[in-house]
């Protein structure tokens, strides 16, 4: 059920309900209101004939009292409404009377009799064929303030209050139709302002809650009131550019740690399969990559060539002139191979002063000539203190071997290259051997 | 008719009232002040059973003691019971109480009056009818008097007086025991509203009357007239003469009391010249008050005869039938003239004040 229903079927209810309990109060009100008026003029009217015709009755100017009760006839004096009037001596005896017909029968009612007894004003209501009467007597007596007085006689008056009311009750009707007029009045106009000042607000704080949660933060709610409807788009506006503004920001840092975590896994692939010293692949990548190659190759039915290289004496010129010097060293060998092979071969740094080299779809010859250039140019490097190696130069040794022609696997093929790199080195150094079956593996040879 | 040196011829009643009125606005415009050269008992009447005669030195028995203060007080200032049995009782009422009109040729009703009294009470009753306020005072206070109807102001006097004496009724007229003060100007005259009034002559009967100077002074002090500073106040010793002294125009208004003006047209006077500027107050009507040496035993009987005297009676009706509107007596106590000293004490604020300038000291 949304609020304007709610509101809607409230304002019914509040409308019948002070319709209905506001006719009724005003009708009790006046009723009662009548009532009482009804009453204070019966006895208003009556102490006004008790006033024209006490002195009379003190001087029994019986002629006098029956001029005033005459008088009580004409509409004009104001005193019609007096059902009827009795004047009574101060031993109960009447001495005047002025009575509607229809009412004799009241006159010898108990509460006449009370009143000649009564030493104070007296009021009460009957019910006289089928009519409301109020009766009032009013004692006649002349005394100081609590002193025992003369009593010269009593006035007894009834008004007929139906009388009354039924003259009136226009004058009712009207007034609870005019305060039944302005109630609906006001209604309107409450419906009306609470339409315009807090449903329609409501509404579009809704609407503009729905765009919000729907992810539309550009939208913005009612803010032209001062009031607390008012102050509630206002803030639903800034909370909508504060979540804006913040996952604008939010999505700016994502993007940046993805961009930094993208470098760093980066870095670190790099790292795994990467040779810190000469920047050359390592043994994993070499391993990884000769499978790879060898898969390949025995696809295509291509050749490999892979070059064992490793750094004459190198120990020694370790122990020379210091590992950093070494370190070096072996940094410019690993940019030699870098700059002197194709962009399809696979330099790696193997242990140590080991590199090994994979030379894809590379006969045997283009291996040897291929591993020989390396070594000259190694030779023909300037190294550091390479004049005090053994051999007056810095130099190296390669060993070459062939798939398919020396080894179907990359092991064998491994084997096969670091064997003939040891017929190398047990030759005298500084010189390329190719594989040939026969050759075998001998002692550690010192570097 | 007996009477005194000089009061041979008196006329009583209505012509008397005439002829005086008359005498003292002649006075008034020789600027003399009747009320001091007046010999206070010179228009006394006496009513008894037997009838009306002047009042003489014989008949009124002085005492001798005049201005003697009674002696009614113990140690304590506490009043004693008096034990004065006197073989006749007087009683002093106001001449406007019964004004006889001599052209009706009716007996004089204070002689009814008095019998009903004496037959009640077994004792002898003289109502001694007074004109002059004073004298109801003095009377009391020097024996000549053993009772009266006071003027309401002049019973505050005599109580000041002589706390003792006993008051124990007060008249009622019609069925009301208050009257009020009129405050009566000529009809052609410009006097329109109290304020009218500012620096013309008003007359008072006098300063003890409480319809005819103190609620008066009182009515127009509220409205913001002070006598003597804003109007001048003159006395003129009477309520008829105060209505005569306004019909003439010697004075810009009077201050009277209702049943004055009633009276004076009961006797056939036109007062179609006059109208009420305004009315004013709730005086209590006059106390029947007795002397405070009387036995108590008197002052119970003469209480309980006045007090079954009412025109709910067929006697009362007989009796008080011309008395005016007056329908008989009501018991009352001194509490009942509180009202009225209240207002006496604020008239004397007002008349110092215009002696000291306007200020009304409280």
């Amino acid at each position: 059920m949304s609020l304007r229903l709610k509101i809607l079927l409230l304002t019914i209810g509040i409308v019948v309900f002070a319709v209905a309990g506001t006719a009724r109060l005003i009708a009790k009100g006046m009723y009662e209101r009548l009532v009482t008026e009804s009453e204070l003029r019966a006895v208003a009217l009556i102490e006004g004939v008790a006033l024209s015709v006490r002195d009379d009755l003190a001087c029994e100017r019986l002629d006098e009292i029956g001029k005033s009760l005459i008088q009580l006839r004409d509409p004009g004096s104001g005193r019609s409404d007096v059902i009827f009037t009795l004047i009574l001596d101060g031993n109960g005896r009447a001495v005047g009377r002025e009575v509607m017909p229809e009412y004799e029968q009241l006159l010898k009612s108990d509460f006449v009799r009370q009143a000649t007894a009564a030493s104070r004003e007296l009021k009460t209501h009957v019910t006289f064929d089928g009519r409301d009467i109020v009766l009032v007597s009013i004692p006649v007596i002349s005394s100081v303030p609590h002193i025992e007085g003369v009593r010269w006689g009593t006035v007894v008056g009834g008004m007929d209050i139906g009388r009354i009311e039924a003259a009136m009750f226009p004058l009712v009707r009207y007034a609870v139709g005019a305060a039944l007029g302005f109630l609906l009045i006001g209604v309107f106009l409450l419906v009306l302002t609470l339409y315009r000042n807090l449903l329609s607000p409501i509404n579009k704080l809704a609407e503009a809650a729905s765009r919000f949660a729907a992810g539309d933060l550009q939208f913005r709610a009612p803010q032209g009131t001062a009031d607390e409807l008012g102050r509630l788009g206002a803030t639903m506006n800034q909370m909508a550019s504060d979540i804006e503004q913040h996952t604008r920001t939010l999505e700016d840092a994502v993007k940046a740690r993805t961009r930094e975590l993208e470098q760093a896994n980066s870095r670190l692939h790099e790292l795994a399969a990467m040779d810190e010293l000469t920047g050359l692949g390592n043994r994993r990548t070499f391993t990884a990559a000769l499978n790879r190659e060898f898969r390949r190759a025995r696809r295509d039915g291509s050749c490999i060539s892979m070059l064992m290289l490793d750094v004459d004496h190198f120990k020694k010129y370790n122990d020379t002139h210091g590992h950093p010097a070494g370190d070096v060293a072996l940094n410019k060998v690993g940019a030699i191979l870098r700059n002197h092979l194709r962009v399809t071969d696979i330099p790696c740094r193997y242990g140590g002063e080991e590199f090994a080299v994979i030379l894809c779809q590379t006969a045997r010859d283009d291996g040897m000539r291929i591993a020989d250039d390396i070594r000259r140019v190694v030779q023909q490097e300037v190294f550091f203190g390479e004049d005090r190696q053994p051999l007056g130069t810095f130099t190296v040794s390669i060993g070459v071997s062939t798939f398919p022609r020396d080894a179907d696997d990359p092991d064998k093929l491994v084997d096969a290259a670091d064997i003939a790199l040891y017929q190398a080195k047990a030759s005298g150094r500084n010189q390329v051997r190719g594989f040939e079956p026969g050759m075998t593996a001998k002692a550690n040879l010192s570097n | 008719m007996q009477g005194f040196p000089g009061n041979q011829g008196k006329v009583r009643g209505s012509r008397a009232a005439a002829l005086n009125g008359w005498i003292l606005a002649f006075l008034f415009l020789a600027g003399c002040n009747p009320q001091e050269d007046q010999d206070p008992w010179k228009s006394a009447e006496v009513i008894s059973a037997a009838g009306t005669v002047d009042a003489t030195p014989a008949s009124m028995a002085w005492s001798g003691r005049p201005g003697v203060k009674p002696g009614l007080t113990d140690r304590r200032g506490t009043c004693r019971a008096g034990t004065r049995r006197p073989d006749r009782v007087r009683i002093g009422v106001p001449e406007l109480l019964v004004m006889v009109n001599d052209t009706t040729g009716q007996p004089d009703p204070l002689i009814d009056l008095a019998s009903y009294i004496k037959s009640r009470t077994g004792l002898e009753v003289e109502f001694v009818r007074l004109n002059a306020y004073p004298l109801f005072t003095s009377g009391l206070i020097d024996g000549s008097l053993q009772g009266g109807l006071f003027p309401p102001g002049e019973y505050l006097r005599a109580r000041k007086i002589d706390p003792c004496i006993h008051l124990v009724a007060t008249t009622m007229y019609g069925t009301s025991t208050t009257y009020t003060t009129n405050l009566v100007v000529r009809r052609d005259s410009d006097i329109m509203v109290p304020s009218d009034l500012v620096q013309k002559r008003v007359a008072f009967s006098s300063r003890s009357s409480a319809s005819g100077y103190i609620y008066a002074v009182k009515f127009l002090a509220d409205r913001g007239l002070i006598p003597e500073r804003d109007y001048i106040p003159v006395f003129t010793g009477g309520h008829q003469e105060t209505i005569r002294a306004v019909e003439i125009g010697t004075v810009a208004a009077g201050a009277t009391f209702g049943r004055a003006l009633n009276v004076e047209m009961q006797i056939g006077r036109d007062l179609t010249g006059l109208s009420i500027l305004a009315v004013a107050g709730q005086i209590p009507n006059e106390p029947l008050v007795f002397a405070s040496d009387l036995d108590p035993d008197i002052i119970r009987a003469m209480t309980d005869a006045f007090l079954s005297l009412n025109r709910g009676t067929a006697e009362g009706r007989k009796l008080l039938g011309a008395l005016d509107l007056m329908s008989g007596w009501v018991r009352a106590d001194d509490s009942f003239y509180d009202g009225l000293m209240t207002t006496v004490q604020a008239v004397d604020r007002i008349v110092r004040s215009a002696d000291s300038g306007g200020e009304i000291g409280r």
